[in-house]
C-alpha cells in the first residue's frame, strides 16, 4: 500500500468562511506542533495489525525530526514492525523507487513528479483551484482569477482592506516560493487584463478575516494528511494554526504614500502577510558577502577573492564524510561535545569552483557566538556543525531551525561557546549574495576571526556568458541576463519558468568546448540529433582558456541556447548511468509522464 | 559589503524560534477541523473523479 504525505493550507476569509489555498507535498512538520496539533497516531493505528513493514521515503533536510519522531513511536508501540527508509535529495523530481507488497505500507514524504496528486495539484496550485471550481466547490477555495485554455475562471473579490493589508496575491501557476507577490490593487480591470495576457500567472484575493489577525499577527490553518490507495482515502494527522513570522506592517512601513493603482508591496513583506516559515532551498545557503575567510597565513580573504587552488585556513574533522548528499551529512553525528581525536586546524585547498547565489529574497541570518565582536551573516539554510545538549551530539543543523537557547558551538579547542544571537534579518531590499565552496575532504573552512564552520557544497558549471537563450515569446536574452521567473522556450515549445540561476566564479584555466556561439564545459547535456549528448562526446572543438565566470539556469524542463536544447537542471538532478559497454548515458530531460495518482 | 552596513539595510529582525505572537496559541476548533476535512475530502474526490 502506498500513501502520500500532504499538507493543505486554509484561511478564514473575509466572510469568515474557511477557504482552501493550496496543497503541498515535500511538506514540513514544524517542531512546535509535533505531538501537539500533529500526531502520527492515526498512521500507527492504521498499519497496526495490517502491515508488518513500514517504508518511509523522505528528504533529510526537511523531514529529519518528523521521521525521527515517527520511527520512535512505531518502535515503541509496534516493536515487531520492520522499518526501512530511503532518502531523496532536496530537489529531486522523482524519489527512489520502492517495490510495493501486501505486507508493506510505503509512506512517501518526498515529492514525486510521476504522481498526479503531486505534479498536477500540489506543484501547481492553480490546477487545484480550477479543479475545485469545476467540481462545484468554488465557495470552498480562495477567490481567484485565471485562464486555463479557453476557460476564464473569475471568482475574485475586489474589495479593499485597510491600508496596511494587501487585497491580492499574484502567483505563478507552477509555484515558486520567491514569486508570490502581494499587491494593493484598485484598478482591477487593468490588472485582470494584464493577467489574462499570460498563461503563466493567476491572481487570488488576499483573504483574511478580522478574526484571523490576533495582536496584529496574521494566522492560517495547515492540515496534514496521508492519502492512500486507489480511492485516495485519507488519514487525518491534525490541523495546526500557523502564525506569521512578523506582525503586519504599519502603513508607513509599506510606504503607503507611494502606492498607486496596482502596487507590489515587495518581498520584504512576505513573512508578514503569509504564514510561511523559511523554506529549505540550497541557494539560500552559504556565507553572506559581509564575511571573509582566512588564508593559510592568517590574512583576511574576501569571498570575491577566493578561487580554486587557493589555500584557506580550515579545521579538519577526523571521520567526517566528504559529501553533499544530505542523507549522509544530516545523519552524521559526533557523540558528545568534543571533536574526534585527530581533528585539527590545518590549511585546505579550494576545490573546483566558488559558487555565488544572489540573495533574491532579502533574508539573511545573523549568528553571533559568545565572545565574538560581530555576528557572522549567512544564508538561512546554511547548515553548521553545532552541539545540542539534549541530544548530546555534534551534527549539521540548519541555521533556520536552531534555537540559540539549546544549541552551542564547539570551538576548535573543544571549549563550548554560547550562541548569543541567531537572528532572522529581513533587508529593505534583496541585497548581496551567498557564497559556497568546496574544500578538501573532511575539512571545514574557518570564517573570519571566529571558529565558525559550515558545510561546503560541491559545484557545477556550464556555459560561458554571451550565449543567447530563447525566451517564451521568441526573443533572445544572454544567459547571464536571464532571471528567476523568466519564461523560456524549450525543444517542445513555449513552456518553462526559470526556477534558479547560477553564476560560478571559476577564474582559472579550464578546458571548454565551442560550437558556433556556444562555449560549454565538457558534460553539460545538450539535445542534438534527437538524443541527449554533450560537447565532449560530440567532438566539439576544445581549448584550454581562462574562464572568469560560467552560467547556467534551472528550468522545469530544458531550455534553448543558440538554437540548441540544453538541460535546464543542475547536474546532480540528471540520471547518469553506464551501460554494459561502459558508455555513459545522460538523461537530461526531466519531463515526466504522469501515470499514477500517488 | 561591510558588516556595519547591515543595520542600515535591515527592515525587520527577530530571533529564530521567537514567535511574533506571544499570547496563548489558538487551536482549531472541532467545527473548523471538520470543515477543513470536508474540503480536503472534496479535493481528493475531485482528483479521483477527473483521473479515474
Amino acid at each position: 500500500m502506498k500513501g502520500t504525505f500532504i499538507s493543505s493550507d486554509y484561511i478564514k476569509a473575509r466572510d469568515n468562511s474557511i477557504r482552501f489555498i493550496e496543497a503541498n507535498t515535500d511538506t514540513i512538520v514544524y517542531d512546535d506542533i509535533l505531538d501537539v496539533e500533529f500526531s502520527w497516531q492515526p498512521l500507527i493505528d492504521f498499519i497496526s495489525g495490517s502491515y508488518d513493514t513500514l517504508h518511509i521515503i523522505h528528504k533529510p533536510e526537511i523531514h529529519y525530526n518528523s521521521v525521527r519522531n515517527l520511527k520512535s513511536k512505531v518502535q515503541s508501540q509496534l516493536p515487531s514492525m520492520a522499518i526501512s527508509e530511503s532518502t531523496a535529495k532536496l530537489f529531486d523530481l522523482v524519489p527512489p523507487a520502492v517495490e510495493d507488497a501486501s505486507n508493506k505500507f510505503i509512506l512517501r514524504m518526498a515529492y514525486d513528479g510521476g504522481a498526479i496528486v503531486d505534479s498536477e495539484y500540489c506543484a501547481d496550485s492553480f490546477n487545484a483551484l480550477t479543479l475545485m471550481a469545476e467540481a462545484n466547490h468554488a465557495s470552498e477555495v480562495i477567490p481567484f482569477y485565471g485562464i486555463s485554455g479557453s476557460t476564464t475562471f473569475n471568482t475574485i473579490n475586489t474589495a479593499s482592506y485597510s491600508s496596511n493589508v494587501p487585497n491580492a496575491v499574484i502567483k505563478y501557476k507552477a509555484f515558486l516560493n520567491n514569486d508570490v507577490g502581494f499587491h494593493q490593487i484598485t484598478d482591477w480591470p487593468a490588472k485582470l487584463t494584464s493577467i489574462g495576457t499570460t498563461d503563466a500567472k493567476y491572481i487570488s484575493s488576499f483573504e483574511i478575516s478580522d478574526e484571523s489577525i490576533t495582536d496584529n499577527v496574521a494566522w492560517s490553518y495547515r492540515n496534514y494528511a496521508i492519502t492512500y490507495g486507489s480511492d485516495l482515502d485519507s488519514l487525518d494527522l491534525g490541523t495546526a494554526i500557523k502564525y506569521a513570522e512578523f506582525s503586519l506592517p504599519t502603513t508607513s512601513q509599506i510606504n503607503f504614500s507611494s502606492i498607486s493603482e496596482n502596487t507590489y508591496l515587495g518581498p520584504k513583506h512576505y513573512y508578514e502577510y503569509s504564514t510561511s516559515t523559511i523554506k529549505a532551498q540550497g541557494r539560500r545557503a552559504g556565507l553572506y558577502n559581509t564575511e571573509t575567510f582566512l588564508s593559510g597565513n592568517n590574512e583576511s580573504v574576501a569571498l570575491t577573492d577566493v578561487s580554486a587552488g587557493q589555500v584557506l585556513k580550515s579545521f579538519y574533522v577526523e571521520g567526517m564524510p566528504d559529501t553533499d548528499d544530505p542523507s549522509i551529512y544530516y545523519n552524521y553525528e559526533i557523540a558528545g561535545k568534543t571533536w574526534p581525536a585527530g581533528s585539527q586546524i590545518t590549511g585546505s585547498v579550494v576545490q573546483g569552483d566558488v559558487v555565488t547565489f544572489d540573495n533574491n529574497e532579502g533574508i539573511i541570518i545573523g549568528l553571533k557566538i559568545s565572545g565574538a565582536a560581530n555576528p557572522v551573516y549567512l544564508g538561512p539554510n546554511t547548515s553548521i556543525l553545532s552541539y545540542h545538549s539534549s541530544s548530546n551530539n555534534i551534527k549539521f543543523r540548519a541555521l533556520s531551525t536552531i534555537d540559540e537557547d539549546d544549541v552551542y558551538f564547539v570551538n576548535t579547542d573543544n571549549s563550548i561557546a554560547d550562541i548569543v544571537e541567531n537572528k532572522m534579518i529581513v533587508l529593505n531590499d534583496p541585497t548581496g549574495s551567498f557564497t559556497t565552496l568546496d574544500v578538501e575532504t573532511a575539512d571545514n573552512v574557518i570564517v573570519g576571526d571566529t571558529p565558525m564552520f559550515y558545510f561546503s557544497f560541491h559545484n557545477k558549471k556550464c556555459f560561458m556568458p554571451g550565449a543567447k537563450v530563447t525566451m517564451e515569446d521568441g526573443s533572445l536574452k544572454a544567459i547571464e541576463d536571464v532571471k528567476v521567473g523568466d519564461s523560456v522556450a524549450t525543444k517542445d515549445g513555449p513552456c518553462c519558468l526559470v526556477e534558479d540561476t547560477y553564476v560560478y566564479n571559476v577564474e582559472q584555466m579550464t578546458k571548454m568546448y565551442t560550437n558556433g556561439n556556444i562555449t560549454v564545459t565538457d558534460s553539460h547535456p545538450l539535445y542534438i540529433n534527437g538524443e541527449w549528448s554533450n560537447a565532449e562526446k560530440l567532438g566539439w572543438d576544445s581549448k584550454v582558456m581562462y574562464v572568469k565566470n560560467l552560467y547556467n539556469i534551472k528550468t522545469q524542463d530544458n531550455f534553448i541556447l543558440e538554437g540548441i536544447p540544453a538541460s535546464g537542471t543542475t547536474h546532480n538532478e540528471l540520471k547518469v548511468t553506464k551501460d554494459s559497454n561502459g558508455y555513459t548515458t545522460i538523461q537530461g530531460d526531466n519531463k515526466i509522464a504522469n501515470s499514477n495518482l500517488l | 559589503m561591510q558588516k556595519s552596513q547591515i543595520a542600515g539595510l535591515t527592515y525587520r529582525e527577530k530571533e529564530i524560534g521567537d514567535p511574533a505572537y506571544t499570547g496563548t496559541k489558538r487551536v482549531a476548533s472541532s467545527d473548523e477541523k471538520a470543515t477543513i476535512n470536508g474540503i480536503l475530502s472534496n479535493f481528493l474526490s475531485a482528483i479521483l473523479a477527473k483521473h479515474s
